[in-house]
């Protein structure tokens, strides 16, 4: 329509507009946010830098992939799994392959430096090499950068003692070597494999193609040749081009995944949460414009006109926030970016891609939600006739179309199953449930608003009543103008749900997490091992020595297991030593079965979290389906179900079992039972075995190990904050606009005779009730998720920290009474006499 | 010199005693709110005719059913039975959209108070109809309506920089821009001062007389009712009296004897 309607009345009282304007300007930070996250997921690439001059690279899958077809489902790895040594034999047969480079990486220490090792034959694939470069070292020798010489204070003879993922070495320093983006160390070939911890089998092999031919055909040349020969579990992958730089960089498709799935959950959770937001502005706002909008139902506009002059209104809006919010997006989203990477959730030196595809996505997404909310906001305006609008229009009524009571009534018996089913998934699955719980349950209040807000005006009525003249017309005011109060309530109940649901969930698991890891680690001494891991073989040392009596390592892993169509990862660890003095290092909290039937041979043995055997179905003596780290699939027998797995991990087994599967087999951690009080001496003798990059922890006066366990919920917090945060601003927004438009009512409160004063403080019991609606029920919503959720999640009941409760509490009040004070005395200050009769 | 009579289809005889120039005809009119006991019935069986050219004043106490009974006459409202026609159409059994495409081609609207939209221009808000209608709507005959209501040289104004009275002939211009068939006023001037009163009730009969405009005017006030033709009274909903040129005294002894002790009332206003 061209009536110039939508721009006349935007550029005549830009005021009306600010709340839509301001509601849109964040969903479109937060939008552009997700979409920059979800583009760099999807853009994402490296460069070949190692492989950059090999035609051709032969690796392991890094996806597991299970199914056919449309059901077919895929879980990408934490690391790339091995390949078998022995394939360069067959590839250097293929025709077109002038050498085949086996590349083997690891991380190593020598004193307290961590080093990166490779291979010698690393050397045939730098700038400009054709083969491996002359003098390598020999079996027993290293060849070190001149800087890690240097700083480990060795030189050409030197000995050197280094801890590797394969053990610990007596290495001669063979010679000195400086090689631009080279290791720190390298090792001799006949070495490298079994120092990486993965003898006869390495990590990739990079193809060099015969003069003439091309790197396409040598690809096709190697794929022809491997068919049907038997590879990884994954199955082997044969890449060409930047490609090689995915194989190349450890931890590439875990990066690409992340980044993916936080953009686009993350991304879905916030439209849904910005859309909530924009429609509620929008609907508040034409219901503040009711007369307008009646006024030209009476003059011959059709419901059809109205509609599409409040949507042109609101794309007009739209238009001109969201191109504002992408920059702070684009801070928001390399921020976020900044601090995961620093925290290890990410790829060290990703960079976030700032095409305009995301951008210009994200200008859409924002003008179309603008859009959909001003056609629903017109609605009732459209659809009433003039007579009643007019009538109506000065009285906002608490009458609910009948759409909305059943969409209303819809979304709350909804939540019921889904509450249900979130109780019943363990782990992260159930906790993402919950989420979806919190926004049915909003959606359910959003809707039945002015039927909510009824409710808890009567409620307040009693008490308002003893607050004299202002309490009585904040009581009147709540009951005559239920749907406003309904629109004031709505946001400030989102931003409680959400505070309360995530907080208090990451907090009980956190708790649960502590108090079990406290409870199940019965060791008076705990080796936390550096950034290069502890070999496998270092328990058997310190069993080894003198007081000792039993030392158990953790070998971090996961294991896969398929719900709900999907492959879901959970923690696992692999035990060390023998499973007969597991109990005197570790007590998992056996529920039924043994512990120390937890041994390695023929299908091997597992132990199972009593969340995740339920979740399986796995009873003790069965045996279980089980997706090892390399997609391997494996069916050990349950020995023991356990309580204390958020502590520990999900499933334990055997070290043996799961050392073959993983990529980098190094311990985390060291669990320690001296026989007696342990002595100063037997902790030195420790760390000497241990080496200067492990941390050994004493008992503490308690007589348990003072390690401290870091809690790995940033993420969750940080997201938890950032939706809170989100409906904190739509409500304050929201409040500002409903007390600003009271211009009129305030003006007519001060002819009537109300003092400056008493008009402030009836705002202020509105507030307050506001505020009291808002944490009741946001409690209630976010304790009846909880509830479920915790008891998925931990098996045990939530746990609510005072401080955080109190401060999201005081938080409410204080923005409810700041929100609608202020907007009281500028309205006071402006419009006391002459307000009656203007701006209506 | 433009002429508002137009022909639209047939005026065909309602059955109600309707002449056939009647421009608006209600026949057997009832409209009810709520149900069971709680009824309320606004209007009750009225059935009344308004010829070609004619300026109707419609009177009542509060709470008589005036308002309802120009929503009923002028569309804005559906009965809950009877017949409505306007021009000839039957309103009863019309859809919203031909509802308001009727309303917009072939009624203009005067009201109490709040009659243009802020945001527009007084060109603008003259223009509106037309516009909605999707019509070709130029600057000249902004001019034109706003010239014939006195304010030729306010047209870039903006309401808010517009008195009342100003406000008012704003309104009146923009119902007489789509050249209806009647004009409605719903107490159009009941919001000013009886100087102003009297300078939009002129502009009114004005247009009746000279140009053969048909206008319904709903008013509590005898003086503003005594400008008109022909006075109809309503009384809890039903018509009651009908005079023809009655005076201002006639109208406001019959106010008296209809609100009763709230007679005092109507004699001041007779009295300002």
């Amino acid at each position: 329509m061209s009536n110039g309607l939508a721009r006349a009345s935007i550029r005549f009282r830009p005021t009306a507009f600010a709340g839509a304007f301001v509601a849109l300007l964040f969903a479109s930070v937060v939008v552009a946010a997700s979409a920059l996250f979800l583009q760099s997921g999807v853009t994402l690439s490296a460069q070949p830098v190692r492989y950059a001059d090999a035609a051709v690279v032969v690796a392991a899958d890094d996806q597991v992939r299970r199914g056919e077809g449309d059901w077919e489902t895929t879980l990408p790895l934490a690391q790339r799994p091995l390949v078998d040594a022995a394939l360069a034999d067959r590839l250097a047969d293929v025709p077109g392959v002038a050498a085949v480079v086996p590349d083997v990486s690891a991380t190593v220490t020598a004193g307290t430096a961590t080093w990166s090792a490779a291979g010698w034959s690393r050397t045939a694939l730098e700038p400009g090499a054709t083969t491996v470069a002359d003098a390598g070292p020999r079996t027993g020798q290293v060849v070190l950068a001149p800087a890690a010489a240097a700083a480990a204070v060795v030189g050409v003879g030197d000995r050197l003692e280094l801890r590797t993922p394969g053990g610990t070495r007596s290495v001669t320093v063979a010679a000195l070597r400086d090689a631009a983006g080279g290791p720190d160390v390298w090792v001799a070939d006949a070495d490298a494999a079994a120092v990486a911890g993965h003898p006869g089998r390495v990590d990739a092999f990079a193809l060099r193609a015969t003069e003439g031919t091309s790197a396409a055909q040598l690809r096709g040349a190697v794929r022809q040749a491997l068919a049907g020969v038997p590879g990884p579990p994954t199955g082997l992958v044969v890449v060409t081009g930047d490609e090689r730089g995915e194989v190349e960089t450890a931890g590439f498709g875990a990066s690409k995944e992340t980044l993916t799935a936080i953009g686009g959950s993350l991304g879905g959770v916030l439209l849904t949460v910005a859309l909530f937001v924009v429609v509620s502005t929008t609907s508040l706002a034409v219901e503040q414009r009711s007369r307008e909008l009646a006024l030209l139902r009476a003059i011959g506009a059709t419901p059809r006109q109205l509609r599409r002059t409040v949507a042109t209104e609101a794309a007009l809006v739209a238009f001109l926030a969201a191109p504002l919010g992408l920059v702070p997006g684009l801070f928001l989203a390399r921020w976020l970016l900044g601090e995961m990477t620093a925290r290890g959730y990410l790829l060290p030196g990703l960079e976030l891609s700032t095409g305009p595809v995301a951008l210009l996505v994200t200008v859409l997404v924002v003008a179309g939600a603008a859009v959909a909310a001003g056609l629903l906001a017109a609605r009732r305006p459209a659809r009433i006739r003039p007579a009643e609008a007019l009538r109506e229009a000065s009285l906002a009524g608490s009458r609910l179309g009948p759409a909305r009571w059943v969409l209303g009534l819809t979304a709350l018996a909804g939540s019921v199953p889904l509450a249900i089913v979130s109780a019943t998934v363990p782990g992260e699955l159930g906790m993402g449930l919950a989420a979806t719980v919190v926004l049915t349950l909003l959606l359910a209040i959003g809707l039945l608003g002015p039927v909510v807000a009824g409710a808890v005006s009567r409620l307040a009525r009693p008490v308002l009543d003893r607050f004299g003249a202002p309490g009585r017309l904040a009581a009147a005011n709540g009951r005559t103008n239920a749907r406003r109060l309904g629109s004031a309530i709505t946001p400030l109940v989102m931003a409680v749900a959400f505070a309360g649901t995530m907080f208090l969930l990451q907090g009980s698991v956190d708790r649960a997490t502590a108090d079990q890891r406290e409870a199940a680690v019965v060791a008076d001494t705990v080796v936390s091992a550096g950034p290069a891991g502890l070999p496998v073989d270092l328990p058997a040392q310190v069993a080894a020595l003198p007081g000792v009596g039993a030392a158990v390592g953790v070998l971090p892993a996961s294991v896969a297991t398929p719900a709900l169509g999907e492959l879901m990862p959970h923690t696992a660890s692999g035990l060390t030593g023998d499973p007969a003095l597991l109990s005197r290092a570790l007590d998992v909290g056996v529920r039924d079965g043994d512990l120390a039937a937890l041994r390695p041979g023929g299908d091997g043995t597992v132990a199972l979290d009593v969340l995740l055997a339920d979740a399986l179905d796995a009873r003790v003596g069965e045996p279980v389906e089980l997706i090892t780290p390399d997609g391997a699939t494996i069916r050990p027998t349950v020995v023991a179900r356990y309580d204390r797995g958020l502590g520990v991990a999900a499933a334990l087994l055997p070290a043996e079992t799961l050392r073959p599967h993983l990529t980098t087999p190094v311990l985390s951690e060291l669990l320690v039972r001296h026989d007696g009080p342990v002595q100063p001496a037997d902790l030195a003798a420790l760390g000497t075995v241990t080496g200067p990059a492990a941390q050994v922890a004493g008992p503490g006066p308690d007589g348990a190990p003072a390690s401290a366990l870091t809690s790995d919920s940033w993420l969750d917090v940080v997201f938890a904050a950032g939706l809170a945060g989100f409906a904190a601003i739509a409500a304050a927004n929201t409040l500002v606009m409903i007390t600003l438009a009271r211009r009129r009512e305030v003006g007519l409160l001060g002819m009537v005779g109300a003092t400056r004063r008493q008009v402030l403080r009836t705002a202020r019991l509105e507030a307050l009730v506001v505020a009291g609606a808002a944490i009741g029920l946001g409690s209630l919503i976010a304790w009846g998720t909880l509830l479920p959720s915790v008891h998925g999640a931990t098996g045990a009941g939530p746990y609510v920290p005072p401080a955080l409760a109190a401060g999201v509490l005081g938080g409410v009040v204080v923005l409810a009474l700041v929100c609608t004070g202020v907007p009281t005395r500028v309205v006071l200050h402006g419009a006391r006499a002459g307000a009656v009769g203007t701006r209506e | 010199m433009r002429t508002w009579r137009r022909t639209r289809g047939d005026a065909t005889t309602g059955d109600g005693g309707s002449a056939t120039s009647d421009v608006v005809s209600l026949t057997g009119v009832s409209r009810t709110y709520g149900s069971g006991d709680s009824t309320v019935h606004a209007l009750r069986e009225v059935t009344v005719g308004m010829p070609r050219g004619s300026f109707t004043a419609v009177m009542g106490p509060s709470g008589s059913g005036k308002s309802t009974f120009l929503q009923a006459a002028a569309g804005l409202d559906r009965p809950t039975s009877g017949s409505v026609r306007i021009g000839g159409t039957e309103l009863t059994g019309l859809s919203e959209d031909e509802l308001t495409r009727l309303r917009r081609e072939r009624i203009g609207f005067v009201f109490q108070s709040f009659n243009l939209l802020p945001s527009l221009t007084a060109a603008e808000n003259v223009l509106l109809p037309l516009r909605l209608a999707g019509r070709p709507a130029g600057r000249r005959d902004a001019q034109a309506a706003l010239d014939r209501v006195g304010l030729g040289a306010h047209g870039h104004r903006r309401p808010a920089e517009l008195s009342g009275g100003q406000q008012q002939r704003v309104a009146i211009a923009r119902a007489l821009v789509s050249r209806p068939d009647v004009v409605f006023g719903d107490e159009p001037t009941g919001a000013l001062d009886s100087g102003t009163a009297a300078d939009v009730l002129g502009l009114l009969r004005g247009i009746v007389d000279a140009e053969g405009a048909t206008v319904v005017m709903v008013t509590h006030d005898p003086l503003a009712a005594s400008v008109a033709d022909r006075v109809v009274f309503l009384a809890d909903g039903a018509l009651v009296a009908d005079l023809a040129h009655p005076s201002v005294h006639e109208i406001a002894d019959r106010m008296v004897a209809l609100t009763g002790g709230t007679g005092a009332l109507a004699v001041a206003g007779v009295q300002r």
